[in-house]
């Protein structure tokens, strides 16, 4: 009985997993195809594997490869590390402190989350024009490093936290401010939890680095643009670039799977 | 309640509060009262004959009804279909092995992990014509005509949809996993000597205790639904599509951008504000009554 309900499940899922894969596997086969093999999606792997595709992304011929990566992944980690430290600090005020409007404050921080940051752009974008921050990376840092899911995430870590911890540190005579910095160390896997959600939800960002950005200045952006300009380069540098901009999501998200589950099932479930 | 010696010094509080607060306002407050300010006012070198003209404008556009639609479409159509797929999934990874369970998981969010532009490139050779996967798995082979995924007004929305589901299920059945394994084994090893099957345990204790859970992967859902702009843009372009079947709002408002209608962009932004907070609040209220 139980080997056959075990058999069943195989049967649904292995379907299941294929489907979810075969788009990703079929994007690392294209970079090695030719344009022709590339309008074919059934088939998966090229008949003969052409590498040059990726020395051709990586020569910045067709675009400028290093440097697009390079800001996209600076932006992404220094939004995603001022927001974790940022969350984090207004959690600590908001579980450990009293203070006049702290309940006006939490509602504005948790209206953050229902509003979300695509719909704000246009007002968004006045703003960071009138403070010529366009075409500037901080016009894309800045804002994203507001996050009101990073607030609430760190609320519920900290009430789980033994307030005797806070005590201790008070008696040691440290102020708020080194008595924060020192939970930090105990919270640590839920923080890298935090930066890794932050930071995928940051590198997938579409609409804010369009509108306040150059369109050569981020990645998605370039790519995009590269999409729609049919220029005669072969398709299979786009397919390379896809594979590269998808990259550090997937490292990101393979070395900390396990800290991430643990974490979440902890504490915040 | 809370103890004296927590409540001692406030200049610690003003260095904690102050980063927050501070990124609170510039990107966040003032940017909401300049849209409201934005959606009242006319655009540059343009004469207004009353305040609320921008929505009046607004309410006037049969395209703006169509977005809205579509959005609410879209929106409710990928909840509905992904929460009850997700927990299906949860279901069947709860009587696999651990380290089973942890695999397929993973693999099931690697689609979650994709920027929109490269989900974008892989959904273009899923739906596009007749060469598209869609078409030469389950559509040809059963001897059925192609279906034009992309161009077709009765499909646009459908594929959007899938592309929604692929992209989002994985994250929904990793959360619910977590959460499932946060019940207690107790209830759990009480129901079964009790004579429950896995499945009886599954429906009535594990699903209504992660009640907030599965509440707040609807919210989550809602929201970026609701605000999907890439998505769109990068699978159909700034048009929404043939006969605008695919357009839906943070298009709607940015085909304004074109013609430099800003503050034009802003109204749709601000008038659909209101939607947006009823319906997730009363989502979240749902939750806070614990």
């Amino acid at each position: 009985m139980k080997s056959l309900k075990q058999g069943l499940i195989f049967v649904v899922l292995t379907p299941l997993l294929c489907i979810f894969t075969y788009p990703l596997i079929w994007l690392f086969g294209a970079c090695f195809k030719t344009n022709r093999e590339i309008y074919q999606p059934n088939i998966l792997f090229p008949e003969k594997w052409d590498s040059s595709h990726f020395s051709t992304l990586f020569q910045g011929e067709v675009i400028d490869f290093w440097s697009l990566w390079g800001n996209s992944l600076l932006t992404t980690l220094s939004q995603s590390v001022v927001a974790v430290l940022l969350s984090s600090m207004a959690a600590y005020a908001f579980v450990f402190k009293d203070f006049r409007y702290k309940r006006l404050l939490f509602i504005i921080a948790v209206a953050l989350i229902l509003i979300p940051k695509q719909i704000m752009i246009f007002p968004l974008r006045e703003q960071i024009f009138s403070m010529n921050l366009n075409d500037n990376l901080l016009a894309v840092i800045l804002p994203g490093a507001l996050s009101g899911i990073g607030v609430l995430f760190f609320i519920q870590i900290y009430r789980h936290l033994p307030e005797e911890f806070i005590h201790m540190a008070k008696i040691e005579g440290a102020g708020d401010f080194r008595a924060y910095l020192s939970t930090l160390p105990l919270i640590i896997s839920p923080i890298f939890c935090c930066f890794m959600i932050h930071f995928i939800m940051a590198w997938q960002q579409h609409l804010m680095p369009l509108m306040l950005l150059d369109q050569n200045q981020l990645l998605p952006v370039a790519m995009s643009s590269l999409l729609t300009s049919s220029l005669g380069y072969p398709l299979a540098v786009l397919m390379c670039s896809a594979v590269m901009c998808i990259l550090p999501s997937i490292i990101l998200f393979l070395v900390s799977f396990k800290n991430f589950r643990s974490a979440l099932s902890e504490h915040v479930c | 309640m809370k103890d004296s010696i927590l409540l001692e010094s406030k200049s610690g509080l003003r260095w904690l509060l102050l980063p927050f607060t501070v990124f609170l306002f510039a990107f966040w407050i003032y940017p909401l009262f300049q849209g409201i300010f934005m959606s009242l006012s006319p655009e540059s070198g343009r004469q207004q004959s009353n305040l609320f003209a921008n929505y009046q404008r607004l309410l006037d556009d049969k395209l703006f009804y169509k977005a809205l639609i579509n959005t609410a479409k879209y929106s409710v159509l990928s909840i509905l279909i992904i929460l009850p797929f997700s927990l299906g999934l949860v279901y069947l990874f709860s009587l696999l092995g651990k380290r089973l369970r942890y695999f397929s998981s993973f693999i099931l969010l690697l689609p979650g992990l994709l920027p929109p532009i490269v989900l974008a490139i892989l959904f273009m050779n899923v739906f596009h014509g007749r060469e598209g996967l869609l078409n030469q798995i389950f559509i040809l082979p059963f001897g059925e005509p192609a279906v034009n995924w992309m161009s077709h007004p009765d499909y646009i929305l459908p594929s959007m949809i899938i592309q929604s589901v692929w992209r989002w299920t994985g994250f929904i059945t990793l959360f619910l996993l977590c959460g499932l394994e946060a019940v207690p084994k107790s209830i759990k090893e009480a129901a079964s000597l009790e004579g429950a099957n896995s499945f009886q345990i599954f429906r009535s204790i594990e699903v209504p205790a992660m009640k907030h859970l599965i509440i707040f992967c609807a919210a989550f859902l809602f929201i970026d639904t609701f605000s999907l702009f890439a998505g769109s843009f990068t699978l159909l372009g700034p048009s929404g599509g043939t006969a605008n079947a695919g357009l839906i709002l943070v298009n709607y408002a940015y085909r304004f951008t074109r013609f430099q209608e800003f503050n034009m962009a802003a109204t749709v932004c601000i008038a659909t504000l209101p939607v947006l907070m009823l319906l997730t609040g009363l989502l979240c209220l749902k939750r806070g009554k614990r």
